[in-house]
């Protein structure tokens, strides 16, 4: 015989009531374990949607807009001896054959064969051929696209030439290919391949790199290289193996074969390159030439011609011969202000040394508007067209220009009236092509033309220099000046795989209720049976057990029942993940978006929930049953054990703190600012709740002997106030757990009713745009609007506020995944100020500063720090930042700077963005090239007409509009949803809490079975003296009801009313619910409790 | 004469302000003595009973066992004293159900450190249940014995330690004549045999008087009852 013995004896006999216990842990313990295994569900779900994203590769060389050769791959590959393939990534728009079902932001790979086979499967599959696409699984579903049939992709064209640059054309950024669906890929096959962070699976066209450099024109060119090997040793490789054609740079011999020059099939030479080239032939010459709009006198002008500014690259370095003669076409003596004209030009204007002439231009400005701007120079002196003056190679290949073989057939990239050209201009162009008409200094020219792209157009050196050049050039320059690195793949996806949320704890916050409820019913069923066997415990202590041996005696019991409820709970765990994961891919399916999650049991953390439901469990019991053993042996051996004398309390104090809590109630009300008057009528719902209960309490207690008992049910109220504490310990858990599931739903948030209002989430504005395909001009300007076919009759009243975006990871709460390095978008900041557009949570504006918080994008916070805006909840929950935080971002020289956040905005539709100031972006990301995206002022009235008009004529580049309302509700049904969550596992967590309440008439109608006999003895009959307990049991349901109902009801006010009122036939359903299972569990208990005869009550059996 | 095993001097025992139970109690009982108590219900026979048994504290007055002062000894000591120095007796005997009856006597030993106290309780239990007349009903649980079986299994169970008192609360309250007899006969012989002295509080004058000593509670202190008495 020892304790354990006795404990499990005990087991044994009272397996009645040890059974509900075990069931309220087996309970706590599957939603618990159940809990944690969705949070591992999440995390592992993304992790290995991470890793299939990027398979086997490890790190990625995305040059964007640039085109390395593909064969620098088997370089690279070979240096390593690892594997590198290349590939190609241009964005396009897809739809299928008959053009019923259409997409944008597809991602257009051209691959090799062996790609497939670096994918997590690891499959086998060969490369498409030509005219032949693979498609995954997202936008074969989007497209209704099935294997064998044909679809057509609309893809962006690479330029050339920057997008952005003055003289790169609108027309033919895309094009358009038919191809045949070859097969569908899973996401384990690169389904979701892609290079950011999101758990949304992008829409993946495949085809052959082969057959897209063919389409693109560019033979042997890829814009990818992917790698099995780590970015430090892929970039080393690619630092010891590049070449010059890789930096898209050629060398070519000049001038029979005496000068070499260097030019970049970009046109523009970035600064790295002539930097390394100065310094590699400090005797170089650089030159750019650039294409006027006219060349004029006061009364005479040329149209259309090429001016080039040339220059040693080091002044205090002499030309060598070779460059002599075209040195000379801008000689040392040439100011800044004059220029050298041939003698076509000077026969022309009729121009002689001295002659003031005015040169126009157009600039591309930051708002990709063009803007013509002049300058005045004085002729310095006349060549003759001949020799060095005549040289045609100056003219860079413009494209537009360079393949016209006749002015007519001219097609640049910025607005030319071909009319003003005469016969005589067409001659100069079929003889000397582009041959500049006029020479102007390097300094001049750089100070006139120079662009984010570069500042040369070509550097010519001694053809001696050739070797040297082509041999040394590429050891001059860091690849990563030319965007060209390798960045880790496999570091961010792992990090990026990690939900941005924790999502165990999340639904363990929304299990929370049902945890409590439950363990709090198994505790009180315990010490409901604890309180049973006083007079076990009374003997125990007379024959000399300690209490403490005694208590001991009865943990073993909850010991057991904890351990054996945790093992059989945490079995069940499981069946519980899967319900929340089933309801997550339907009922709730908001708050995962696009995801698809998959369970994941992980027996660690199964343990570690097991294990805290059996420490929960025996506390709870524990604390449950202390109360039994605090009394002497003596009382628990007595007939009367069990019954306590109900205590004074004092009520002075109770009824000042009632009244201080209505009042604190009223004044936050009444002091409620509009756009906080959701939390304050919350608290002030809660301050009323704590008053009602104080209120019956006091009542209660305030019931006192000697008043006239009317009738059964005037008794049942006195009953009530027999023990006040646990009366008002029953209402208030009952009206605390009404209060908050139904008043919970008061943070629903709407969007708002009125979108042009600026302060709301919408900024005021009406629509939403996003394009695939770059918008290279300004909408709002004729140029734009001519170029994209828009009217001004369409777009009247209607505003364009156009952003910049440069590609990153979603931040948006639609994004479960933890975003690395967030999108940025690029927005000129008093577009916003001038609108006071969207309501500032934060921000760093000073106080007595009156500016709008929007112009703290223009701030100066440092050489490499860009100040950003974001959605408040962006910043705070799936970045985990707050204001004055900074992220670290590459730029596309390859430098890191930091992104800070200076201000944060409500609830907006700018969510999942970073906000950045137009200028930062350009001069951080020059492949940025124009606008993708756009917020749209129009009257709402029209939306539908502005609607259908800009995307027929934006078509091309893949806009897609949405309302900004419906753009906020996207947002907001995922806490609203969360909401629904709440409720809907608060609401279980309260109905097992009425089955507490079954619990409570049990015990105390069993402590007063001989009262209750009594009264049957006197004749109350059977049903009457059950009609007793209901009734008392019931006032007290019904308190607590009422009591939770009436807090809730002011805290719903503000969500009551109006347009968007809440529906509130759920909440009063989930009311009744509670409502019915309390009296169906207080009838159960007063039936069970006042089974037994009289005089066994009588006796005290 | 020996010291007593328990001495009550001047005990006086008040619930509130305003209820006195007990005043001016003393009593001497010495090592092997029988006593009984008697009064009529509510006379504060059971309160003098756990006042002896240490349940108890009194509101003045002293109360020795074997000399020494009972308030001076802490919960722990008290507990201890109840395990191996006195055996109570209840008259609703409040076995443990959910044992045997073995196991209900042997219920007391387990409070003892592992050690020979404990190793030899199961067979000292059988040996006294046997005495008593319940050997082939080891196994049998409460619920399965009648009222005087269940007491006796009661009355072993305070013997199992050796005690030096045995404190009955009237043992036979829910005994019919007959068992009384047998009990009372059953308690005198565990008297001699095992040398326990023996306070039995009860209302039975058949019982009292099967006692050496009978004393009455009457106006709340202790009167010799020359009636009752062997």
């Amino acid at each position: 015989m020892n304790g354990w013995l006795l404990a499990l004896r005990g087991m044994r006999h009272y397996w009645r009531t040890h059974v509900g216990v075990l069931l309220g842990i087996v309970c706590a313990t599957t939603v618990l374990v159940g809990a944690l295994s969705v949070g591992d569900s999440v995390r592992l779900s993304l992790r290995n949607q991470s890793l299939q994203r990027i398979g086997q590769f490890s790190s990625v060389l995305a040059a964007g807009d640039r085109f390395v050769q593909a064969d620098l791959a088997d370089r690279i590959g070979n240096h390593t001896k690892g594997l590198c393939v290349p590939a190609m990534m241009l964005p396009g728009v897809a739809a299928s054959s008959d053009g019923a079902s259409r997409t944008g932001i597809v991602d257009v790979f051209g691959i090799t064969d062996g790609f497939f086979a670096m994918s997590t499967k690891g499959s086998a599959r060969p490369a498409p051929g030509t005219g032949e696409a693979i498609l995954n699984e997202r936008l074969a579903l989007q497209l209704q696209a099935k294997v064998g049939e044909e679809i057509v992709v609309r893809i962006e064209k690479p330029s050339l030439m920057p997008q952005e640059a003055a003289m790169a054309t609108v027309d033919e950024i895309s094009f358009a290919l038919r191809v045949k669906v070859i097969d569908i890929v899973a996401e384990d096959e690169f389904g979701r391949f892609g290079l950011r962070t999101s758990q949304v699976p992008p829409f993946n066209l495949f085809v052959s790199l082969a057959w897209l450099q063919e389409e693109l024109e560019l033979p042997g060119r890829a814009n990818m290289l992917l790698t099995d090997q780590s970015a430090e040793s892929a970039y080393d490789a690619l630092k010891a193996t590049w070449q010059l054609a890789d930096a898209e740079l050629q060398l070519t011999n000049r001038n029979d074969d005496t000068v070499t020059e260097l030019t970049s099939t970009r046109i523009f030479l970035d600064q790295a390159i002539a930097d390394a080239a100065q310094q590699l032939v400090p005797d170089a010459l650089g030159v750019v030439t650039y294409f006027v709009n006219s060349l004029k006198t006061e009364s005479e002008a040329t149209p259309y011609s090429m001016i080039s500014a040339i220059g040693p690259l080091d002044g205090r370095v002499p030309t060598p011969t070779a460059l002599a003669a075209t040195r000379a076409l801008a000689p040392t003596s040439l100011g800044a202000n004059q220029l050298i004209c041939n003698q076509w030009l000077a026969d022309d204007l009729k121009l002689q040394a001295g002659s003031s002439i005015e040169v126009a231009f157009w600039v591309m400005n930051s708002q990709l508007q063009f803007e013509e701007q002049t300058r005045s120079f004085t002729v310095h002196s006349i060549v003759p067209l001949a020799g060095a003056a005549a040289d045609q190679s100056l003219m860079p290949a413009f494209p537009g220009l360079a393949e016209a073989r006749s002015c007519r057939d001219w097609d640049p990239g910025v607005p030319v009236d071909l009319q003003q050209l005469d016969d005589n201009d067409q001659k100069y162009w079929e003889q000397h092509k582009g041959t500049p008409k006029g020479f102007v200094t390097l300094a001049t020219g750089r100070e006139m033309w120079s662009n984010r792209f570069g500042t040369l157009t070509s550097v010519r050196v001694a053809v001696e220099h050739r070797t040297r050049l082509a041999a040394e050039l590429t050891n001059n320059i860091e690849p990563r000046a030319l965007n060209l690195f390798f960045q880790d793949l496999r570091g961010p996806a792992l990090a990026g795989g990690m939900p941005a949320t924790d999502f165990g704890s999340l639904y363990l916050g929304l299990s929370f209720f049902l945890i409590i409820a439950a363990l709090l019913l198994a505790a009180m069923l315990f010490a409901f049976g604890v309180e049973q066997r006083h007079t076990e415990i009374g003997t125990l202590l007379a024959v000399g057990f300690e209490p403490p041996t005694v208590r001991w005696l009865f943990a073993r019991e909850a010991l057991v029942l904890a351990t054996l409820g945790s093992a059989i709970g945490a079995a069940l765990g499981a069946s519980y993940t899967h319900a929340v994961l089933a309801a997550l891919d339907t009922l709730w399916r908001d708050t995962i978006g696009q995801t698809t999650l998959t369970a994941h049991i992980v027996p660690g953390t199964v343990a570690v929930g097991a294990s805290c439901a059996v420490v929960a469990a025996v506390l709870a019991i524990w604390v449950a049953m202390r109360r039994a053993f605090r009394k002497p042996a003596v009382e628990l051996l007595s007939a009367n054990a069990g019954t306590d004398q109900p205590t004074a309390g004092t009520t002075w104090l109770r009824r000042a703190v009632a009244l201080a809590a209505l009042f604190g109630a009223i004044w936050l009300i009444a002091r409620a600012q509009p756009h906080r008057a959701t939390s304050a009528f919350f608290g002030g719902g809660a301050l009323l709740l704590i008053s009602i209960l104080v209120a019956c309490r006091d009542l209660l207690a305030r019931s006192k002997a000697g008043a006239h008992l009317r009738s059964v049910a005037t008794l049942a109220v006195r009953n009530c106030s027999r023990r006040p504490g646990r009366s008002t310990a029953t209402i208030a858990l009952l009206a605390s757990g009404t209060f908050l599931v139904v008043a919970i739903q008061a943070n629903r948030l709407t969007p708002p009713t009125d979108p042009t209002e600026r302060s709301a989430g919408t900024g005021g504005f009406t629509l939403f745009g996003r394009t695939t395909l770059p918008v290279l001009r300004d909408l709002e300007s004729d140029v734009g609007r001519e170029a994209y076919g828009l009217d001004d009759d369409e777009l009247e009243q209607v505003a364009i506020v156009p952003m910049r975006v440069r590609n990153g990871d979603d931040a948006s709460c639609l994004n479960l995944a933890t975003a690395q390095n967030p999108q940025l978008v690029g927005v000129r900041p008093q577009a916003f100020a001038e609108r006071e557009c969207f309501r500032f949570t934060r921000n760093e504006a000073k106080q007595n500063d009156t500016d709008n918080p929007w112009l703290l994008l223009n701030k100066d916070y440092g050489d490499d720090v860009v100040p950003a805006i974001g959605d408040g909840g962006s910043v705070a929950w799936a970045l985990h930042k707050k204001l004055g935080d900074s992220l670290t971002y590459r730029d596309e020289a390859g430098n890191d700077f930091q992104v800070r956040i200076v201000g944060t905005v409500a609830d907006s539709i700018l969510q999942g963005n970073l906000v950045i100031a137009d200028h930062h972006l350009q001069q951080r990301f020059p492949s940025a090239s124009g606008y993708r995206m756009f917020l749209i002022d129009a009257p709402p009235e029209r939306a539908e007409q502005v609607t259908n008009d800009l995307s027929r004529a934006l078509l091309d580049v893949g806009l897609e509009l949405t309302p900004t309302t419906a753009r906020l509700a996207a947002f907001q049904s995922i806490q609203n949803t969360y909401l629904v969550i709440f409720q809907l596992l608060g609401g279980l967590g309260l109905l097992l809490g009425t089955a507490g309440l079954g619990v409570v008439v049990l015990r105390n109608t069993l402590e007063r079975r001989g009262e209750l006999a009594t009264l049957r003895a006197v004749g109350f009959d059977h049903a009457a003296v059950r009609r007793l307990v209901f009734c008392e049991h019931g006032v007290l349901l019904l308190l607590g009801l009422i009591a939770g109902t009436a807090a809730a009801a002011l805290a719903l006010l503000p969500a009551l009313g109006g347009e968007r009122a809440m529906p509130l036939t759920p909440v009063l359903g989930f009311i009744a619910t509670i409502a019915i299972s309390g009296v169906l569990w207080v009838w159960a208990a007063s039936v069970l409790a006042t089974r037994g005869g009289t005089l066994a009550g009588l006796r005290g059996d | 004469m020996s010291q007593p095993l328990v001495q009550l001097q001047n005990v006086d025992k008040r619930f509130g302000s305003q209820t006195e139970v007990l005043r001016g109690v003393a009593l001497e009982v010495q090592p092997r003595d029988t006593v009984a108590v008697l009064g009529p219900s509510g006379s504060g026979k059971s309160t003098l009973l756990n006042i002896i048994g240490g349940l108890l504290p009194p509101s003045s007055g002293k109360v020795l066992f074997d000399g020494e002062d009972l308030q001076g000894r802490s919960a722990k000591q008290l507990a201890a004293l109840r395990n191996r120095e006195i055996g109570f007796i209840f008259q609703a005997h409040h076995l443990l159900p959910q044992c045997s009856a073995l196991e209900n006597v042997l219920v007391p030993t387990l409070v003892h450190p592992p050690g020979d106290l404990r190793t030899t309780a199961p067979d000292r239990a059988r040996a006294l249940l046997e005495e008593v007349g319940l050997g082939d009903r080891l196994q049998h649980r409460p619920g399965q014995l009648s009222g005087g079986e269940q007491q006796r299994v009661a009355v072993v169970r305070a013997l199992i330690n050796q005690p030096r008192l045995l404190l009955a609360d009237e043992p036979t309250g829910s005994l019919d004549e007959e068992a009384t007899d047998h009990l009372g006969d059953l308690l005198c012989a565990l008297n001699q045999r095992h040398e326990v002295a023996l306070l039995v509080v009860t209302h039975s004058r058949r019982l009292a008087a099967r006692m050496q000593r009978v004393l009455t509670l009457r106006d709340r202190s202790l009167h010799e009852d020359a009636d009752t008495a062997q």
